[in-house]
C-alpha cells in the first residue's frame, strides 16, 4: 500500500500484467465498493493496482492516511479472495477495410504476416477488459496474440476517429471518442462505447470479455445508423 | 430567463465539485481548478459549496442579466464592472434585470469564479454539471448562450465582505508537495527547485520547464491511478503536474504529489509563471488541508 498524495492510496497486487493479478484488483475493487469506509470517494482499477480516492476531511483522525490504510486492510483481510463474478461476453463488429484500417498494412508487414492473417488473429481471440482509462470508456484489453503485437507510432496522430480499433505493443483497444492517440489503427467499429445517460455510462466494464468479428463496409454503414441499446 | 452571455472570454465553462465515481469508467473528475475560490463564491451567496459556477480563464466574459439576483466573484482579479462601475471580489452583489457584468484580463492569478444565488441550472451528466469538452459534456460559453438559474432560497448578507487577505495566495509561488511512490527512482528531487510553467499547459496538466529529472532505475511504470496534483516525469525529464481534467490513470513515474491545500495556488499560476517546490510530509499535508478547510467553516458564519 502506497500513498498517492494526501487524498488517495495505491494498492499493489503484483508487478506483471496478467489475468490472475487483474482478477485480484477487480475483486478488491468490488469488495471496497460493497463495503466503503467513511470518507471513501471511489476506487479505480488498473492492470496490477487499485487506486482508492478518499476525502481526508471526512476521516476522523489526526492522520487520515494511517486510518484509511487500516480500514482498507481490515476489509481486504476479512473477506476471502473471491473470483469476481464472470463478466459478460460482448461481441463487437469491426470493419477492417482499408478505409478505416490505416495502419493494417504496417502491422502486417511489421509482423511478417498478410493483412488477412492479422484480421483472423485479431478477431479469433477472447479478450479480458482489464480496466477502462485513457479516455471515457477506453478499454485496456488483455490477451492479444503476440504475433500481431506492434509498437506505438513514433509520433501520435492528432486525431483518431471515434470507434477506431488499435494495437499498442501487446495490447488492443478501442477509441470511444475522437482524441489524439498513438496506437496503430487496424479497423473501426460502428458500435458506440459511451452511453452518457445511463447509470453505467460505458458499453464495457472491467471484468467483461470482448470478441471482435469482422464486418464489411456495407454492414458498417448499415450498423452506423442503428440505435444501439445498452443494458 | 437567467444570464445571457455577451462575450465568452478566452475560456469560460460551467464547473462544480467534479464528476466523482466514474473514474473507473475512464471519465475525468474535472470540476473547478481552484475549488477553494469556487467554494468561497458559493458560500457568499448561500449556495451549496460545490454548486455549479462559471470558471473564467485569463480573460473574462461579459454577461447580461435577465432577472434580479445576487452574485459573487472570487479568485483572480479580472477588474469586474457592472454597467461600467467597478465591483469587488469576495462579496455578495445585487444585480438587476438589464445589468451588464463584464470582466477583463486577470491582473493576478488566472481563474475567476462567478456564482449566482441558487446556482446555474444546467443539465447534469453523470451527477455533475462540470464541462468536459473532450467528451462533449457541456460547452465552452459563447456569445448568445443563455443560462438559467435556480430560484434562490434566501438573501445573502450584502454587508459582509471577505478580507482581501483571503486571496493573497494569488501571488504565492511556493508549491508544497509530498514524495511520490517513484521518488527513489530519481537522482535528484524537486525540493527547492524552480520551474517555469510551459505555454502547453491547460486544465488537464501543467508542463514545466527547469532542471531535468533523470531516473536511475531501468524500469517502467505499469499504467496506474493518478490524482489531481500528481507530478509525473516523462522520459524527457521535464515534469508534468496533472490538474482537474487529468486522465484517471497514467504510465509515467511519479516523483511527487502537490498537496491538496496548495492546488489553489497552482490553479492560479499561468504559463510563463515560475513555481518553487517545497517538500512536506504526508502527515503535515493532511494537517495543512484540515486547517485550510476550517477557514471555510468559519466563513459559514457569514450566512446572512
Amino acid at each position: 500500500m502506497y500513498p498517492l498524495g494526501d487524498s488517495a492510496v495505491i494498492l499493489e497486487f503484483g508487478n506483471k500484467i496478467n489475468h490472475e493479478t487483474n482478477e485480484k484488483v477487480l475483486a478488491a475493487a468490488q469488495l471496497l465498493r460493497n463495503d466503503p469506509f467513511q470518507g471513501m470517494i471511489e476506487v479505480v482499477p488498473a492492470y496490477t493496482t487499485l487506486t482508492v480516492h478518499y476525502d481526508p476531511l471526512q476521516v476522523r483522525s489526526s492522520f487520515p492516511y494511517e486510518t484509511i490504510c487500516r480500514e482498507v486492510t481490515l476489509r481486504l483481510e476479512k473477506a476471502p479472495f473471491r473470483r469476481p463474478s464472470k463478466g459478460r461476453i460482448i461481441r463487437i463488429p469491426v470493419c477492417y477495410d482499408k478505409k478505416f484500417a490505416v495502419d493494417l498494412s504496417f502491422v502486417a508487414e511489421f509482423n511478417g504476416l498478410s493483412e488477412k492473417d492479422v484480421i483472423d488473429i485479431h478477431s479469433s481471440t477472447t479478450y479480458d477488459v482489464y480496466f477502462l482509462g485513457f479516455s471515457p470508456g477506453f478499454p485496456f484489453l488483455g490477451g492479444m496474440n503476440e504475433k500481431i503485437a506492434t509498437h506505438r507510432k513514433d509520433s501520435p496522430r492528432a486525431k483518431i476517429l471515434k470507434g477506431s480499433v488499435g494495437i499498442a505493443g501487446g495490447q488492443t483497444g478501442i477509441y470511444p471518442l475522437e482524441t489524439p492517440g498513438g496506437w496503430q489503427i487496424i479497423g473501426r467499429t460502428p458500435m458506440p462505447l459511451l452511453y452518457l445517460d445511463q447509470t453505467h455510462p460505458t458499453l464495457l466494464q472491467p471484468g467483461d470479455q470482448v470478441e471482435f468479428y469482422p464486418i464489411t463496409c456495407e454492414e458498417f454503414a448499415e450498423m452506423e445508423g442503428m440505435r444501439w441499446g445498452s443494458e | 430567463m437567467g444570464v445571457r452571455i455577451i462575450k465568452g472570454g478566452l475560456l469560460s465553462t460551467i464547473q462544480d465539485g467534479g464528476r466523482h465515481g466514474y473514474q473507473a469508467y475512464g471519465f475525468v473528475v474535472g470540476g473547478a481548478m481552484d475549488s477553494w475560490a469556487m467554494k468561497l463564491a458559493n458560500r457568499i451567496v448561500n449556495n451549496d459549496l460545490n454548486a455549479a459556477v462559471i470558471e473564467m480563464t485569463m480573460i473574462g466574459a461579459t454577461f447580461e442579466f435577465d432577472e434580479n439576483t445576487y452574485i459573487s466573484i472570487c479568485g483572480a482579479d479580472m477588474s469586474p464592472t457592472i454597467n461600467d462601475i467597478p465591483v469587488r471580489n469576495g462579496k455578495a452583489i445585487f444585480v438587476k434585470i438589464g445589468d451588464v457584468l463584464s470582466f477583463k484580463q486577470a491582473r493576478e492569478g488566472c481563474r475567476t469564479y462567478l456564482a449566482v444565488s441558487g446556482g446555474f441550472n444546467v443539465a447534469e451528466v453523470l451527477h455533475s454539471k462540470s464541462t468536459y469538452l473532450n467528451a462533449n459534456i457541456g460547452k465552452r460559453l459563447e456569445s448568445g448562450d443563455v443560462l438559467s438559474i435556480y430560484q434562490a432560497s434566501n438573501i445573502p448578507n450584502l454587508k459582509q465582505r471577505l478580507s482581501p487577505s483571503v486571496f493573497t495566495y494569488m501571488n504565492q509561488t511556493t508549491i508544497r508537495y509530498v514524495e511520490g511512490r517513484h521518488a527513489h527512482w530519481f537522482s535528484s528531487e524537486l525540493e527547492g527547485e524552480t520551474y517555469k510553467i510551459n505555454i502547453q499547459s491547460n486544465r488537464m496538466g501543467y508542463r514545466l520547464n527547469g532542471p531535468i529529472l533523470r531516473t536511475t532505475v531501468d524500469d517502467q511504470v505499469i499504467t496506474e491511478g493518478t490524482t489531481f496534483g500528481t507530478i509525473q516525469v516523462p522520459p524527457n525529464g521535464q515534469p508534468i503536474i496533472l490538474m482537474a481534467d487529468r486522465q484517471p490513470t497514467g504510465g509515467y513515474p511519479k516523483i511527487g504529489e502537490v498537496i491538496t491545500a496548495d492546488l489553489r495556488i497552482l490553479a492560479q499560476r499561468k504559463p510563463g509563471d515560475e513555481i518553487e517546490f517545497k517538500k512536506v510530509t504526508l502527515q503535515e499535508a493532511q494537517k495543512i488541508y484540515r486547517e485550510q478547510a476550517k477557514t471555510i467553516q468559519i466563513l459559514e458564519k457569514m450566512k446572512g
